[in-house]
């Protein structure tokens, strides 16, 4: 287990709009009760269907998130700063993770365990409290982009149909699509 | 004021001092002034109050207003500014959302159930319109009265924060799990999904 650096912890987290405010009373017990991960650029920090132990807090470097819910449509891309949360059903519970995620430069993390999280939540923690906040938010627009997308694949049944069609058998969607841009 | 706080159910604040004792009182039913028995055993089988104890539940309780509706009533419509949540005591609703077909019905909801969970961290539209199909006799528990919670950090307000999240990702698995499944047997749900094609279609056609 590596230690992460206190003084240069508390400083790149008080720079996160997430973390802003709080004070080095706060930050201190917080971050002695994480582990510092690090991560070579173009390393697998996890993948789709993984079911994360921990929670993690991006300090520096750059990580990038890909997803693709419907087949056949865009892949999302997302990359994040210092102070962002990731792998972030691990704070709560061993949610499977949607995204395959990859540093894409040398990147440290803090992880939290989850175990850790919620004692640090029992003990009044308001770093702890501040990532309660910050994940419910992030969970509302999680629950309403999916429903919409479910919502998608209903009421427009024939775009949902060709994406089907497309995946039974895949010469016959790009035929399909060739004649649609023709 | 918004359509969900017209006064046509009648409300009351619950004084609930008799709960405020501990976990001598779990399971059984506590009177308060108003003369409405709370069943601890009710509140400890809802997921919201996982972790809680009998104070606790009070202290929520306490911020809470109880009312009543009739069979039809319609306790809020999809689109209405959406702040708060509600915990069925007993009763029937049911779910609905606006479609090409009018308004659909996506799920019955009874005794235990909660509803709104969103809307009290976030606000925004009511996402879909809840119906009583029975009395119905529910909590609710307003966004500012759980905002005064969360400024004060409250333990409690951490631990029902904690509730909704886990119940917020739970939903997201089984929708994003939903989502797979259409396209995990692709063969069989073009099928479907042709049939559903062809029956718009055919409703359009009549419509025309």
């Amino acid at each position: 287990m590596t230690s992460p650096p206190l003084d240069e912890a508390i400083q790149l987290l008080g720079t996160s709009r997430t973390f802003a405010g709080l004070t080095r009373e706060d930050l201190t017990p917080f971050i002695q009760s994480a582990e510092l991960r690090e991560f070579q650029p173009g390393e697998t920090v996890y993948r789709s269907q993984d079911r994360p132990a921990y929670g993690l807090i991006l300090l520096s470097g750059c990580i990038e998130q890909t997803e693709q819910i419907v087949p056949g449509q865009a892949i999302s891309r997302q990359t994040y700063a210092t102070g962002s949360l990731f792998s972030e059903a691990g704070f709560v519970k061993a949610w499977q993770h949607q995204h395959d995620c990859v540093a894409i430069e040398a990147t440290r993390a803090l992880a939290i365990e989850r175990s850790q999280f919620f004692h640090l939540l029992n003990s009044g923690n308001n770093v702890a409290f501040r990532i309660l906040e910050a994940l419910m938010n992030l969970y509302v627009r999680k629950v309403r982009d999916a429903n919409r997308d479910l919502d998608q694949l209903y009421s427009q049944p024939e775009s949902t149909l060709l994406l089907l069609r497309g995946l039974v058998n895949p010469g016959d969607s790009a035929t399909a699509s060739a004649k649609e841009e023709g | 004021m918004s359509r969900e706080d017209k006064p046509t159910l009648p409300k009351s604040r619950i004084p609930l001092d008799n709960l405020a004792g501990g976990p001598t009182l779990e399971g059984h039913p506590v009177i308060g002034k108003d003369g409405h028995a709370h069943n601890l055993n009710f509140f400890n089988s809802i997921s919201l109050f996982n972790h809680l104890d009998a104070g606790e539940i009070a202290q929520v309780l306490r911020i809470c207003t109880i009312e009543n509706a009739a069979a039809g009533d319609v306790i809020f419509t999809e689109g209405d500014a959406a702040e708060s949540l509600l915990i069925l005591e007993r009763g029937e609703v049911v779910v609905m959302r606006r479609s090409r077909d009018g308004h659909v019905p996506i799920a019955h909801l009874g005794d235990g159930s909660v509803v709104g969970e969103m809307a009290l961290i976030v606000g925004g539209p009511r996402s879909a319109t809840i119906k009583a199909l029975a009395a119905t006799r529910f909590y609710r528990l307003s966004g500012r009265n759980f905002d005064t919670l969360r400024r004060q950090r409250s333990v409690v307000a951490y631990k029902l924060l904690r509730n909704m999240l886990i119940t917020l990702g739970d939903r997201h698995q089984n929708v994003v799990q939903r989502i797979a499944e259409v396209f995990a047997r692709p063969a069989v749900n073009t099928e479907i999904f042709e049939r559903h094609c062809r029956e718009l279609a055919e409703r359009i056609n009549r419509v025309v």
